[in-house]
């Protein structure tokens, strides 16, 4: 009777805990953060039909912005690109491994922009996302042991602690990131940057030769990829997508062209090729990524390279390539959306008008990470719902670049202060470090205040102090809306 | 063994009652408890390796040696005061309590001397002191009492000494009591913490579900009315009238969240071991005077003051000749002859909770002497209060009149407590009296409410996780003998209903708790103290 009781209540606990477990990770599943930026690539990634990828992407963003549509209508290559915020070369590593369990691509082709990382983890960000898009697994545990410092591995293991707090946030998006869920099947990883705010770095560098040593970690990681890759009989190419700050970087890559010459790898420095791309100075997104239009140069190369140098086979038609053809499409209607779009609108016909805007780069606060979010707001023409909030910054600042006719104006700045937590705050402004404005607002109340811009200058240095914001109160939030200047 | 070291050395890092990896190694311990432990009948053993497994992870190995030095007198001082009599007997009694109180006032108040040294100073033109803040030994406020509460039970015979070094270390460190209590005597756990104890499916069952249940408390109320608090006690001078208000008093419902959720977890765990607790909440909130609301709140250290403090005082030569004094001149019957030795009596036991709760005055008036005022203040006008009822009819056995009374209480109580969370006293003064010098009830309806440190949404959880504890406290409240009668109900329906509310209350707390790399949950008010 007794051992009859003690195993209906072990079946009750085995039972419970099977609940649990499920309910465990369904709410992972939901919670957890859809940015495509190394999460939703991974987890779209286990939707693809087994053995149906024959080019698999691995890196940084600078590798998500290859476009794997282009791929597809040019050349008929089916390519998934499996990239990561930051993605250093461990995780591209453990990527590949657990990309390997499900496809047998002809060709990894690997991104080299984290050569010239100089840290043993990347931030907290990056640490993240580049993980928590895995399947729980070896590999899983052996991303999170390598990405982040031992104290940080229970954040990891257990992703919802950070991402508990989208209960806020959540929408019918994060319901729909299953497997099963047609949307991830179509996905093949890509991001297109559509806006041009920086030019490209095109110095000729061909007279570079010397070469910098990788960081231990990453050069320890970049081999442990091309020998695995090479283990599973994989041919790999590895590529430099267009540099921030060629000059500096050259010396790593010419480190991994050493590397690549060892191991018999192609490797290709487009920084170096910008010529037979044709890159031209409007091809970069932000000074680093490049946008759309450098995307359909870059693709086209390495589609070319990848068709007459490895032999990926053209899957046009074929039917178990279908999800390429749906996916195509949806980018192709993406493009047009995009370039349409009031942002990359606003900021085109800004570009070529050179009218006055302010380019305000606010760290947006959102769970354990910070980003930058490069907002466009120009004179009279806002932004509409753009909130922002930072944790334990007290100081935003602001560089804004106003139109020739206007140095030496005095101009009448007016700001929406639409939300700020904690009540009534004090905010002390100052313009080019002179102090213009020092008072107590309250919530909704317009902080208005004049400066002169210099004779010589049309860019002023606007910075806004928040000296009674508490450090420790993660729920300070500022909501700037409707920012004018008025001569 | 590497691997030992390394994974002890991490769990070292954190290993709070609120960490992950302390349930971990709980959940593994009761296995080992049950069964190498009963096995071996070496249970009480390996609960006091894992005390001080607990101990020295939450404490540095100086302070753990400095924590055995009250303990060990206490043990001496135990074994040898029943063979001593008369005036030795006293001398050592004195000296032992004397030696202990001392330890704790090093430790924890000694810069209530010194402020209040300077104060002087100032006054008659002398020297000033240093503050000192310096760390002290883990949970040593609550230790300290549970010793002299030892010390006191030996020589008066109520219990006998524990012979054993080991077995009376484990009574002094026993892992859950140790962060904040409940203060346990030692006759409550004699015969539970050395016996050996049969895994009981109901009980282990139970004391799960009063961790969980002390979580969400913790996590989901009690660190969610922080972030009002923080937020308001932070800027206080930006704030007035309702907002502020709503501030002072919210931090009362915190410090009764925080700390009642942090008991929960410690009688939990150690119900999961087989050992149960004395209760240390019994709805507070539900009392209807200032003194009944002490015997419902911190009830351990409301006993602990009661009966090493106020009874002896009360039954002292000196209190009873001062008794007999009154009755002489004021005459037998008459109320104050007996009112006013039991104010004596009160004066001190109010002064020495409060001063228990922290070295300052801010303490001592919002832990202990506002309670004494207001208690004495109500006995003294107790005929007028009894005319006013008379003269204006008022029913006294009413609902209404019973809420009112509590309403009153818990205001009462909310304003004393309130001081306690200001920088100083004369800081809480200031802030009570900026709450008069606006009337802005507009606050309830213009969103500002939103605005004092939680958003719509972190609002709508607090009010929706304070209803879920309102309707468990009415529920314990209409039972007064059966302190998990809620928990017996759930037992009693169905599985597929109970496991509802288990999985659910599981998840309320992993989806809405405050907790993860953005926020530090470890912390409770009461470990401070």
């Amino acid at each position: 009777m007794a051992d009859r009781s003690k195993i209906e209540n072990l079946a009750k606990c085995s039972m419970f805990l099977i609940f649990f477990v499920i309910l465990f990770w369904f709410c992972n599943k939901v919670f957890i953060l859809k940015r495509n930026d190394g999460i939703t690539p991974m987890q779209n990634f286990y939707a693809q039909k087994q053995n149906t990828v024959d080019v698999l992407f691995c890196g940084p963003s600078l590798m998500g912005e290859l476009g794997m549509d282009e791929l597809w209508y040019d050349y008929g290559i089916a390519g998934y690109n499996l990239w990561g915020s930051g993605e250093p070369f461990w995780n591209c590593y453990f990527g590949l491994k657990e990309a390997l369990k499900s496809q047998k691509p002809r060709v990894v082709v690997l991104e080299v922009s984290p050569a010239s990382y100089q840290f043993e983890y990347s931030d907290n960000t990056g640490q993240l996302v580049n993980t928590q898009g895995m399947k729980f697994g070896k590999n899983f545990l052996d991303a999170i042991r390598v990405s982040t410092p031992k104290e940080k591995y229970l954040e990891l293991f257990f992703g919802i602690q950070t991402f508990h707090w989208r209960f806020k946030e959540l929408s019918r998006d994060d319901f729909l990131h299953f497997t099963w869920i047609q949307d991830c099947i179509t996905d093949k990883g890509s991001f297109h940057y559509y806006h041009n705010n920086a030019k490209m770095d095109l110095t000729d560098i061909s007279s570079i030769v010397e070469f910098k040593n990788l960081y231990p970690k990453a050069e320890e990681y970049l081999r442990l990829f091309i020998e695995y890759a090479q283990q599973r009989k994989i041919q790999v190419l590895l590529i430099k997508t267009p540099s921030i700050n060629r000059m500096a970087e050259a010396p790593f890559y010419n480190c991994v062209s050493k590397i690549a010459d060892e191991y018999g790898v192609k490797f290709i420095d487009t920084n170096r090729v910008s010529d037979e791309i044709g890159f031209e100075l409007d091809d970069s997104a932000d000074g680093g990524h490049i946008n759309v239009r450098g995307m359909w140069k870059c693709t086209s190369y390495i589609g070319n390279v990848l068709r007459n140098e490895y032999n990926v086979p053209d899957r046009r038609g074929e039917k178990q390539y279908i999800s390429y053809e749906k996916y195509t499409e949806k980018c192709h209607k993406k493009h047009i959306v995009e370039m349409k779009d009031k942002k990359g609108y606003a900021a085109e016909v800004l570009r070529s008008t050179q009218k006055p805007y302010l380019d305000l780069y606010v760290p947006i606060y959102f769970s354990s990470y910070n980003y930058n979010a490069p907002v466009f707001v120009r004179c009279g023409l806002s932004e509409p719902d753009n909130d922002f909030s930072w944790t334990d910054r007290r100081f935003l600042r602001m560089v804004c670049n106003f139109p020739k006719n206007c140095m030496g104006k005095d101009l009448k700045a007016k700001y929406n202060l639409a939300q700020i937590f904690n009540g009534n705050q004090r905010i002390i402004v100052y313009v080019n470090n002179s102090r213009v404005f020092d008072k107590k607002l309250s919530n909704g109340e317009n902080l208005e205040f004049h400066f002169s811009l210099p004779a010589d200058s049309v860019t002023a240095h606007i910075m806004l102090e928040f000296p009674n914001l508490l450090n420790n109160d993660k729920k300070n939030a500022l909501a700037i809306k409707n920012v004018v200047f008025t001569e | 063994m590497h691997f030992l070291y390394n994974l002890l050395k991490f769990i070292v890092d954190d290993f709070s009652i609120m960490s992950f990896w302390f349930w971990t190694c709980l959940a593994a311990f009761a296995v080992i408890y049950y069964t190498v432990g009963k096995r071996l009948r070496v249970q009480w053993i390996l609960l006091l390796l894992a005390s001080l497994f607990f101990y020295r992870a939450n404490c540095s190995t100086k302070l753990m040696l400095w924590m055995l030095v009250p303990v060990c007198l206490t043990y001496l001082v135990a074994l040898v005061i029943n063979n001593l009599q008369g005036l030795r007997r006293s001398l050592l009694l004195f000296c032992a309590v004397a030696a202990s109180v001392a330890f704790l006032v090093y430790f924890k108040e000694r810069n209530f001397f010194i402020v209040t040294h300077n104060a002087l100073a100032c006054v008659f033109n002398f020297g000033h002191w240093e503050k000192v803040n310096i760390a002290a030994p883990l949970g040593i406020s609550y230790l300290i009492l549970m010793l002299v509460s030892y010390t006191l039970d030996v020589s008066w015979g109520l219990v006998k000494p524990q012979k054993n070094p080991l077995k009376f270390l484990l009574y002094v460190i026993y892992f859950p009591i140790t962060t904040s209590g409940p203060i346990t005597r030692y006759v409550e756990v004699e015969n539970q913490l050395f016996a050996e104890h049969n895994f009981d499916y109901d009980r282990f069952c139970f004391g799960v579900q009063r961790v969980v249940w002390g979580m969400f408390k913790k996590m989901i109320v009690a660190d969610r009315i922080g972030l009002i608090v923080g937020t308001i006690y932070g800027n206080w001078e930006n704030y007035t009238g309702f907002t502020l208000a709503i501030g002072l008093l919210a931090y009362t419902l915190q410090v009764y969240t925080d700390f009642s959720g942090c008991i929960d977890m410690a009688l939990g765990a150690s119900q999961i071991l087989g050992i149960n607790l004395p209760e240390n909440f019994r709805q507070p909130f539900f009392s209807s005077s200032l003194s009944e609301i002490w015997r419902r709140w911190h009830m351990t250290l409301g006993f602990w003051v009661k009966d090493y403090i106020l009874y002896p005082m009360l039954k002292s030569r000196l209190i009873q000749q001062f008794s007999n004094f009154l009755k002489t001149r004021l005459g037998k019957k008459n109320r104050y002859a007996k009112l006013i030795p039991t104010w004596c009596g009160m004066l001190v036991v109010w002064f020495t909770v409060g001063f228990w709760h922290g070295g300052s005055w801010k303490y001592i008036f919002g832990g202990g002497l506002f309670f004494f005022i207001m208690i004495a203040g109500g006995q003294l006008l107790e005929p007028l209060f009894a005319w006013l009822i008379r003269i204006m009819r008022i029913r006294t056995e009413t609902a209404s009149w019973r809420l009112f009374h509590r309403l009153r209480t818990f205001f009462l109580f909310a304003v004393a407590v309130s001081f306690q969370r200001a920088p100083s006293f004369k800081t809480g003064l200031c802030m009570w009296k900026r709450v008069f010098v606006e009337f802005n009830p507009w606050i309830f309806v213009d969103g500002t409410l939103f605005n004092i440190g939680l958003d719509a949404k972190d609002f709508f959880v607090l009010l929706f996780g304070g209803m879920i504890m309102l309707f468990v406290e009415l529920g314990e409240h209409g039972n007064k003998a059966e302190s998990i009668s809620m928990r017996r109900w759930i037992a009693g329906q169905n599985i597929a209903f109970r496991w509802i509310i288990y999985l659910g209350l599981v998840f309320s707390i992993i989806i809405f708790g405050m907790y993860g790399p953005d926020y530090n949950a470890k912390s409770f008010i009461y470990a401070g103290f």
